[in-house]
């Protein structure tokens, strides 16, 4: 009953409680939203850097690690994938060969880490392969043996990039919001080129100030690019006898990750090439990447793997990219820290909302006291009060931001023509999809629970001073 | 038999630079089934020495037994309790929660003593009865006239099935009609159901009715009267 009358007792001045549920549920899916934002982008780094990059697992010679070593590579990297395959949460294996290596290309020089992989295998532990730009060619595949697959970033620094406004580039800047004005002056330089992205850029500071045009060229160059399908690249490295070694490939595809710094220093080559080229035994590769079937149990694998081969190193993504869990733990600390103080300063809005409340009903609460409710119950009743007042509100806030954050998670929130380059040079996608898990949502309601304890003591405690014989003189 | 018994019962309020003698050495027995009126003029003692009764206040000397517990012995716990138990309230200003129907106002005390929710709704049900509220019980206070908001509160105040009933001018603010009726009420459960009441009053209807009238001048009993 105590709960039916404080449920009541809320709507006896319906606009004041109104407003402060709203000013609840609106600090919440606030709140709440921002978490997802930030959450998410914590979330999608990880992905990508698993999904690109690091896998869950991976195996090395020991000291591998510490100076990238050609000599410290594993001879027979076939039976081992064949033998960690039969480990029971194992999803897939690939290895690969690395090397590091001088790409050139037409007078322009990059420092990269050249990696041989075997295509097949490789796609079953990484998404390279759906990384590829539009017209950016396509994944290795076996019989390419002179195809190297570049990151986009890598293709600019080497100049294997140039800028067109073709039919399609013209129809795509269209779409995007340029005034017609723009686009008829785009128009213009139909099937012209642009050789560079200074060049590109230079030509946008003609048709428009400089800060619209450091806004404009990412969509500019996305839409204009032009890949130089297999242009040929000269890779030079020290192989295993300490020779200078090397090969030319040509472009077989360019795969953008959304991280630049990867895409900037990273080719990939089929392995039987690559070995031979680094003098390597036909079996080799520096390292061995396990993808898992469930994530959750990753610690338990790796002391397997380690079990087996006691001799190697193995290291959890973690353990190699430690940053990326950090920012993750970091980035939930922050969203917490942030929804405590949409709470804390809410509280404040409650606090007064429930005085006033007090207030009014005054002799209402020395006539409890004078019938013979315990203060006990009156506090409980005041808490109940305001806990439900706060939940009202930090309810409806949460549907509100599940809802919103259901209809942007599907298509993500492209940010790309704002701060696109700016995000994937921190290796951040552009296109950020909110995610909130249970977790989060009940430590939240925990939150929101305890704001609705916390501000509810003072008002409370005001009502338990009252004495009875003068509340109920109150007017 | 006494139900009630005050031994030279003073209440001095300090509060203000001048020291008041609201209650005087009081010294008073109530029987069990009085129908009593305390009556004096504004500022004579009368709801002083009801708060008293009522353990609302607390004596500044003398003693208050009720059934032979003395208030005075009581911890605060025990005091609320006490009177959760034994003492109805009857108010002025009704006093009705205005977010609950009359219904509700009446469970609401037995909640509070622990009642199961069958034994609520046919004590809630005969309540209404008593005072003549049948079919009123989903009215909501302000749905309801004066009078028939203090039938609520008289019913509520039986409600918790107390040794005795404390009225403090439960009739000031009806018209003539709703205290007629009131009044019947009241006598009818004194008759019937042997109810103790006490009530502190101005109103003459009131002392027509009252089979026993204390009278209260500056603190003091100046007179008490047992009418046949």
């Amino acid at each position: 009953m105590i709960f039916q009358i404080a449920w009541k007792n809320i709507w006896r001045s319906r606009i004041r409680s109104l407003v402060v549920i709203v000013a609840v549920a609106l600090g919440m899916f606030g709140g709440i939203y921002t978490v997802a934002v930030m959450l998410g982008m914590a979330d999608q780094r990880v992905q990508m850097a698993l999904g690109n990059e690091l896998g869950h697992l991976q195996i090395y010679q020991p000291g591998y690690r510490d100076n990238n070593d050609i000599l410290h590579f594993f001879n027979d990297a076939d039976s081992m994938i064949n033998r960690i395959e039969t480990i029971e949460n194992v999803a897939h294996v690939t290895h690969r060969v690395r090397v590091q290596a001088m790409a050139n290309s037409a007078g322009y020089t990059s420092g990269v880490i050249l990696s041989g992989i075997n295509p097949e295998k490789e796609v079953q532990v990484f998404n390279l392969k759906d990384k590829i730009c539009v017209d950016g060619g396509e994944f290795l595949t076996n019989d390419n043996t002179r195809g190297v697959l570049i990151g986009r970033k890598l293709a600019e620094n080497l100049r294997l990039v140039y800028y067109e406004f073709s039919e399609s580039a013209l129809s795509n800047l269209e779409e995007l919001n340029f005034s017609d004005e723009i686009i008829s002056i785009f128009k213009t330089k139909k099937d012209e080129v642009f050789r560079s992205e200074k060049e590109l850029k230079e030509f946008l500071m003609t048709i428009m100030d400089e800060e619209k045009a450091n806004t404009a060229i990412y969509k500019v160059e996305n839409a204009t690019i032009k890949f130089k399908l297999r242009n040929k690249i000269r890779f030079q490295f020290q192989d295993a006898r300490g020779d200078l070694s090397g090969g030319m490939y040509r472009v077989a595809g360019v795969y953008q990750t959304g991280n630049n710094m990867y895409d900037a220093s990273n080719a990939f080559v089929l392995d039987d090439v690559l070995v031979k080229q680094a003098s390597l035994p036909e079996r080799a590769a520096h390292e061995i990447i396990i993808r898992l079937k469930d994530s959750d149990l990753i610690d338990e694998t790796k002391a397997q793997i380690s079990d087996i081969y006691s001799d190697t190193e193995t290291k959890t993504w973690i353990e190699m990219e430690p940053m990326l869990k950090t920012m993750n733990d970091m980035m939930w600390v922050f969203s917490l820290f942030f929804i405590a103080i949409i709470l804390f300063a809410l509280s404040f809005g409650i606090i007064n909302t429930m005085l006033m409340a007090i207030l009014e009903r005054t002799r209402e609460i020395g006539m409890l006291m004078a019938v013979g409710m315990s203060r006990k119950r009156i506090f409980n009743m005041i808490m109940t009060e305001t806990i439900m007042l706060t939940a009202t509100g930090a309810v409806a806030g949460m549907i509100l931001g599940s809802i919103v954050i259901a209809a942007t998670a599907s298509n993500g929130i492209d940010l790309s023509a704002m701060y696109g380059d700016g995000l994937a040079e921190m290796g951040f996608s552009a296109v950020l999809t909110p995610v909130i898990g249970a977790r989060e949502y009940l430590m939240i309601v925990a939150l929101v629970l305890a704001t609705g304890i916390l501000a509810s003591i003072y008002p409370a405690r005001k009502a338990l001073k009252l004495n009875p014989v003068a509340a109920l003189r109150a007017e | 038999m006494s139900i009630i018994k005050i031994e030279n019962l003073s209440r001095t309020y300090t509060e203000t630079e001048v020291e008041v003698k609201a209650v005087n050495n009081v010294s008073l027995n109530i029987d069990e089934g009085e129908f009593t009126a305390i009556v004096g003029p504004s500022g004579s003692g009368k709801t002083t020495l009801l708060n008293m009764i009522g353990g609302l206040d607390a004596p500044t000397s003398g003693t208050i037994s009720i059934n032979g517990s003395s208030l005075g012995e009581l911890g605060g716990r025990e005091l609320i309790d006490f009177r959760l138990r034994n003492i109805g309230f009857v108010f002025q200003a009704y006093n009705l929660i205005p977010v609950l129907t009359a219904s509700e106002n009446i469970e609401f005390i037995m909640h509070l003593q622990g009642r199961s929710k069958a034994e609520r709704k046919s004590r809630t049900d005969e309540l209404l009865s008593a005072v003549g509220l049948d079919g009123r019980g989903n009215s909501r206070p302000a749905q309801l006239s004066g009078g028939q908001q203090q039938r609520v509160a008289v019913a509520r105040a039986l409600a918790s099935k107390p040794r005795f009933i404390l009225a403090d001018e439960p009739t000031a603010n009806l018209d003539s009609k709703s205290t007629t009726k009131l009044l019947e009420i009241m006598e009818e459960l004194n008759k019937k159901e042997n109810i103790t009441f006490i009530f502190s009053t101005h109103d003459q209807r009131v002392v027509n009715k009252a089979r026993r009238v204390v009278t209260l001048e500056d603190g003091k009993i100046v007179s008490d009267e047992t009418r046949k």
